[in-house]
């Protein structure tokens, strides 16, 4: 599923970088897009992109959301940068709420994904070093543990207690406030 | 194999995070800067309880949430303070683990609370002449001695304010009173009640600053309430017969009278309090009988400044507050968060003053000076050995 090139993204006149999944499957991104990733962007600055970028450590499946993210983000970007000239003041603020709004929309969307894809994607993105979207995914699952006891954080995560029952009377005595 | 206790076994196996200190550290770090927030986490398991308790770690959170959350208050009720939380379980730290330490029974009725900021108290003791500056999570406290030029037959200390001196830097993290350099600054009067005057101390070099004095134009009797931190300046309000602001400028160590928007009469005690205004520039909330108003002082770019009036509310179409003609009154205020703590006969409640969101903390016929509390709870202790 190469990028197919859509009207307004002007790919002629974009410098194109081939990604490699750990499965083989090739992906062809703009340059913009790629360098999301601080990774591949050092990379593209070595010089060391020619013949495509192998990621040994990360899917076709997961790949291909990563890409799907750092286009729209990429796109956003871009196209704040393009609407500061042609716009006053007042107008481009509009231009800019409503481009974070519809970022807002496709994050949350982005995310309504299971847990095992959502973790596949945090190491991805650690990986590949692509901030906005480590941040995501991280908040993802620290929201989801907001609120809930040590015991059901240890259920929902398969988390083995290993504090010795000395240690976590320990705890308990020095905060029981927050255990109640 | 997971630990189940009680519970029925999930058809589903739960997946297991990624096995990776820096992963996991990056996800704890995005927990909310709730009270129960990292005790939760450090009672999951050995390696959850040893990222939570990394001093790397409890930087970075701090640094992460900037702005503690408010999550109680330091009553001065008459010269016993206690903590009191406002927050809800399991976020409702107990009044015992914040509990000031005066308990030596040495002229204990005589501590008065003087301003609580960036995690640190500063308490004064009229009877030995001792201020207390004490950091309520970590229990560091500091006693030194009001020198005597400060508070004698001449002049009289009646209040106070502690800030972080770092305050300023931007890249700057609060860590408490055993790594930051706090400074107090003490604010009195002369007992011919013509001049106020302010001495800073500043804990990293143990020294007493030169006394900056001013000349206030009415007879000045005292200043009762505490300061409000507007940028680096710290102002008061003296009490006597006229209105004025008291003006301590931090860097330059200056101090000034400045003036009260003249068409402000005020109707009993308690009903204003200096505050951040919109713009982070210095303002002026006033009470009466069911209306706030705030006021901004602005400055002009030749230095001219007048009070301009931003807001009228009315406190009882403020959803959750309720007040009635018997009175309202400030009981304290949160520069950080912008909150006030108001007094009406129906209880007292916590105001939001950009949002206007109000919540009733709880019923009481006894007036004290509040004194806000933030702070991020993360004194959990690390595994020993």
């Amino acid at each position: 599923m190469a990028s197919a090139g859509s009207g307004d993204e002007k790919a002629a006149a974009a410098a194109m970088i081939t990604l490699i999944s750990s499965d083989n499957e090739k992906f062809e991104v703009t340059e913009a897009t790629a360098t999301l990733s601080q990774t591949i962007r050092h990379m593209i600055e070595d010089g060391c992109t020619d013949g495509g970028v192998p990621l040994p450590n990360v899917t076709s499946k997961i790949l291909a959301r990563v890409i799907e993210y750092c286009k729209k983000h990429a796109t956003a970007a871009a196209g704040e940068e393009g609407s500061s000239s042609s716009f006053s003041d007042a107008a481009f603020l509009e231009v800019d709420r409503a481009f974070l709004e519809e970022l807002e929309e496709f994050d949350d969307a982005f995310l309504e994904v299971d847990r095992a894809t959502l973790f596949d994607l945090i190491l991805a993105a650690n990986y590949l070093d692509i901030k906005g979207l480590l941040n995501l995914t991280c908040q993802k699952v620290a929201d989801s543990v907001k609120g809930k006891t040590p015991e059901q954080i240890r259920e929902m995560y398969n988390i083995v207690n290993d504090l010795t029952p000395e240690e976590e009377a320990e705890i308990r005595r020095e905060t029981q406030w927050a255990f109640e | 194999m997971p630990r189940h206790r009680g519970g029925r076994p999930r058809p589903a196996p739960p997946v297991a995070l990624p096995d990776d200190d820096d992963i996991l550290s990056e996800i704890l770090l995005r927990l909310p800067p709730q009270p129960s927030s990292l005790p939760r986490a450090s009672l999951v398991c050995k390696r959850w309880r040893r990222l939570v308790t990394e001093p790397h770690f409890r930087r970075r959170f701090r640094a992460r949430h900037r702005k503690p959350p408010l999550i109680g208050v330091f009553e001065d009720h008459m010269g016993h303070p206690f903590f009191r939380s406002v927050m809800d379980p399991p976020d409702l730290i107990p009044a015992e683990r914040f509990r000031p330490p005066l308990g030596d029974g040495k002229g204990l009725n005589d501590w008065r609370i003087f301003g609580c900021r960036h995690g640190c108290l500063v308490l004064m003791n009229r009877t030995v002449k001792e201020i207390v500056l004490w950091d309520p999570l970590t229990g560091d406290r500091r006693v030194v001695a009001v020198p005597t030029e400060l508070d004698n037959q001449d002049r009289i200390v009646w209040n106070g304010a502690v800030l972080c001196a770092a305050a300023g830097d931007p890249s700057h993290v609060h860590f408490g009173l055993s790594s930051c350099p706090f400074k107090v600054a003490l604010v009195g009067v002369t007992s011919n009640h013509t001049q106020v005057f302010v001495c800073s101390y500043l804990s990293e070099t143990g020294n007493w600053s030169d006394l900056a004095s001013a000349t206030v134009p009415f007879t000045v009797y005292c200043v009762t309430d505490p300061g409000t931190l507007v940028g680096n300046t710290l102002y008061w309000m003296p009490v006597g017969l006229g209105y004025g602001i008291l003006e301590f400028n931090l860097d330059r160590h200056s101090l000034h009278v400045i003036e009260w928007p003249s068409s402000v009469t005020v109707s009993g005690r308690c009903t204003r309090h200096i505050m951040l205004a919109q713009n982070g520039g210095l303002g002026l909330a006033i009470l009466s009988c069911d209306d706030l108003k705030m006021w901004e002082r602005k400055v002009s770019s030749e230095g001219a400044a007048e009070w301009v009036l931003q807001k009228t509310h009315s406190l009882s179409k403020i959803h959750g507050m309720e007040s009635g003609t018997e009175g309202v009154c400030v009981l304290g205020y949160a520069e950080d968060t912008n909150v006030m703590l108001l007094w009406t006969v129906f209880g007292v409640y916590m105001l939001q003053l950009d949002s206007l969101e109000s919540r009733k903390l709880w019923e009481t016929n006894f007036l004290c000076p509040h004194h806000p509390y933030t702070s991020i709870y993360d004194s959990v202790a690390g595994i020993q050995g």
